[in-house]
């Protein structure tokens, strides 16, 4: 189980990180990217899609039982889970170093809208910095 | 009707082990990580894509409407499993089987509730992502009968749960709306949402 527990959570997390980069590329948030091209931020997101799920399916038999190594519906949401955890740790630290360059015009956009200018990084610290002001007032 | 569904049951799997090619394509189809991790993906997708703020929170409501909907659809088939149990078709007939032998009870089928209720789920707030979700559930059950672990009806009641219960769900997302929002802005408080 753990051996394919390994597999499943890699796989997991390297298709995670394609599908957070296309849909960073679709909806222009230029902080959570990888390059500065949209159009290879996307091939980039689509190959991370299919490459380790073709590696999974191809390496070794997937279809088995539970009890013969395989992972029961709970394992497989617990393992999922902390795929995608893992692809949003690794995305925004990846992005926030690479774009650290990037001009920081954090302006009265909050959330994720505000990673359409500016790094995650950056915006979760002006973030965190207003919350504790207001919390002082 | 349990007659209509063996015939049905029969008539599809029939058409296993014929070529190899489609057997291939259909135990891919049938696995327990493909359609439903995609599914699941679609879902984190979604969470980013939305091209405005508006958008992006109305996607977002779906992505935590599909997950509450994940949690009452296994929890239905949980609770119609403990007092009803109906043997996997490979016990009782003779099947081309594809997959391995699943022990658990064959009606309704777990894996077309949960894939047609979290595609329900996102049908409610952008059409077309659904309809190819529903293209994939809908795969995903076929898959199944043709590799011998389910009955047509399985999949039929089991997609018409997780349908059903999504439905509620969006419907009456009013009553819960301000716990959605809620777990929204402290994900907004970390630029997460």
């Amino acid at each position: 189980m753990f051996s394919f527990a390994i597999d499943y959570y890699l796989t997991v997390s390297m298709a995670a990180i394609g599908v957070v980069q296309i849909a960073a590329a679709i909806g222009g948030l230029q902080g959570l990217v990888f390059f500065r091209s949209n159009i290879l931020t996307r091939l980039t997101g689509a190959i991370l899609v299919v490459a380790p799920a073709v590696w999974f399916f191809s390496s070794k038999p997937r279809n088995i039982n539970d009890y013969d190594g395989g992972l029961d519906a709970n394992e497989q949401a617990i393992f999922f889970a902390l795929g995608s955890l893992t692809a949003l740790v690794v995305t925004l630290t990846i992005s926030s170093l690479v774009n650290f360059r990037m001009r920081c015009r954090v302006g009265p956009k909050a959330g994720l809208d505000a990673l359409e200018n500016t790094t995650y990084a950056r915006a979760v610290l002006v973030s965190l910095r207003c919350r504790s002001k207001q919390w002082r007032i | 009707m349990a007659n209509i569904d063996t015939v049905l049951f029969t008539w599809i799997n029939r058409g296993a082990g014929h070529i190899s090619v489609l057997d291939s394509v259909m135990k891919w189809l049938a696995s327990d990580y493909l359609v439903p991790g995609s599914l699941c993906l679609i879902l984190l997708s979604m969470w980013f894509a939305g091209i405005n703020q508006a958008e992006r929170q109305r996607y977002q409501v779906g992505v935590l409407i599909a997950l509450g909907s994940m949690v009452i659809v296994s929890g239905t088939v949980m609770f119609v499993n403990s007092f009803y149990f109906r043997d996997r078709p490979f016990v009782n007939m003779d099947v081309l089987l594809l997959f391995y032998k699943p022990t658990d009870s064959s009606f309704p089928a777990n894996s077309a509730a949960v894939s047609f209720a979290l595609a329900a789920a996102i049908w409610a707030v952008n059409r077309r992502i659904g309809w190819a979700m529903f293209g994939a559930a809908a795969l995903y059950g076929f898959a199944r009968v043709f590799s011998g672990v389910h009955y047509p009806l399985d999949i039929i009641v089991g997609g018409g749960i997780g349908m059903g219960v999504a439905g509620v769900l969006h419907w009456s997302k009013k009553l819960f709306e301000p716990l959605l929002m809620a777990v929204i802005r402290v994900a907004r408080v970390f630029c997460l949402a």
